[in-house]
């Protein structure tokens, strides 16, 4: 028994210094190296997993399914799928260009990034995107869909590799202004699942729902104006300084394929 | 030569076991995703292979997952690495034989010690950091965990044993 004691003590060490070497970055090449490898994989399967996807949408219910497949047996196969194919480009394109849009209107610099995993870890809410610091990728750079959707902020950051904490992360907080009157200020955090809260609105304000939430810009490296999502409700209680709002995000953050990485203003 | 060769099969090994473990949560929905597979993997080793390498190989392996993961650094190596070091000590102690039943106790035993010291090292974590772990939807996470990891190996061990067995001529 003592044998096991001390193996798990030495244990305990190793660890402990494997950890301090990783916070002194001894091993950043390895971890640059690493993180290439495994992530790309996984990540060639889920954007051919999201393009399934994609695909599957086109049919509302089993029977038009059926009568697709039958005709596709009938010698239309190639044709639809190449039309399939051709929508799901058409749709990126116009996705792609939403971005470009916003990103050009508001003379900002940005990186396309594509998603090659998520939620690698069961209580947080995050993707792995194929692009790093060589990208100029940096941490805390906001991620960006459609026409200037935030979605999520880096949290690490390596050569070829980054990872992005979501909006709806338990650890997600993000300086957000409400397109109300008052133009009311509170913070958007994460952790109620699909849904977003945002707290610290002052308890004067008026707040309705339908009201779109944006950043407010007052946090370093995000700009004004992204949109976050929607009141969906709001919980007022007199005692207390501040009222909440329950936020519905204006995309779907499990079903992300393409996102931009917002770099620095030009 | 013969152990550079080893080196080299063991750590393709490790990224052969990360990137089935991403495709898992990657690709498939909740509770699918939920499927342990690095647990499986590991304690399938252990159990074929009887060796002390495999807390080496849990180091390497939660090492590099800790690179995608949200939560603070460590908290999945130290979890990770004492719950396979413990199910090593099980093995050679308390479940010394390969049967059904006894390896799959093995691997449940292993999986709640590893939840219940995720718990414990990320409430320790965020003592010493902004933020607070979300333990609410961890629960529902484990449960499933437990019943479709369990459940895959209990498929999976009989044909792997049986498949090495043959061809390997292990005992």
């Amino acid at each position: 028994m003592i044998r096991y004691f001390r193996f798990f003590l030495f244990l305990s060490a190793l660890l402990i210094l494997v950890i301090l070497l990783h916070k002194l970055g001894a091993f950043r090449q390895l971890e640059n190296s690493l993180t290439f490898f495994t992530s790309r994989a996984p990540g060639a399967l889920y954007q051919a997993h999201i393009a399934d996807e994609h695909l599957q949408n086109e049919f509302s219910s089993v029977s038009e399914l059926e009568v697709a497949y039958k005709n596709l047996k009938a010698g239309h196969k190639d044709y639809q799928t190449l039309e399939a194919r051709f929508r799901i480009l058409e749709e990126e394109n116009l996705s792609l260009r939403q971005q470009l849009g916003f990103i050009q209107k508001n003379k900002l610099q940005s990186v396309g990034a594509n998603v090659v995993g998520r939620n690698i870890d069961p209580v947080g809410n995050t993707i792995v995107l194929d692009r790093g610091s060589r990208d100029g990728v940096q941490i805390d750079s906001p991620i960006i869909v459609e026409g200037g959707v935030f979605v999520g902020k880096v949290m690490r950051v390596y050569e070829q590799t980054s990872v992005v904490r979501l909006v709806v992360d338990n650890q997600s907080k993000v300086a957000a202004t409400v397109l109300n009157q008052d133009r009311s200020i509170g913070i958007v955090e994460g952790g109620l699942g699909i849904s977003l809260q945002m707290n610290l609105i002052p308890q004067n304000e008026e707040i309705s729902v339908g009201d779109t939430v944006v950043t407010s810009g007052l946090e370093a490296n995000i700009p004004r104006g992204l949109i976050l999502g929607i009141v969906q409700a709001t919980e007022k209680e007199p005692y207390k300084p501040f009222q909440k709002a329950i936020v519905t995000p204006s995309v779907d953050v499990n079903r992300l394929g393409a996102v931009s990485v917002l770099l620095s203003k030009i | 030569m013969k152990k550079l060769l080893d080196f080299v099969a063991h750590a393709l090994f490790i990224l052969f076991t990360i990137a089935v473990h991403l495709v898992m949560v990657t690709i498939f929905d909740y509770p699918i995703s939920a499927i342990n597979i690095l647990f499986i993997i590991l304690i399938l080793h252990l159990l074929l292979y009887e060796s002390l390498r495999v807390v080496w190989m849990s180091i390497a392996v939660f090492y590099i997952l800790e690179l995608f993961v949200s939560s603070p650094f460590g908290v999945l190596l130290f979890s990770g690495t004492y719950a396979i070091y413990l199910a090593y000590v099980l093995h050679l102690n308390v479940f010394p034989n390969r049967n059904l039943v006894a390896s799959t106790l093995l691997l449940f035993i292993t999986l709640i010690c590893f939840r219940f010291l995720y718990v414990l090292f990320s409430i320790f974590a965020f003592l010493f950091q902004e933020g607070s772990p979300a333990m609410g939807h961890l629960v529902g996470y484990a449960a499933w965990e437990l019943l479709l990891t369990g459940l895959v190996f209990l498929v999976i061990y009989p044909v792997v044993l049986h498949i090495l067995q043959k061809r390997f001529f292990i005992q």
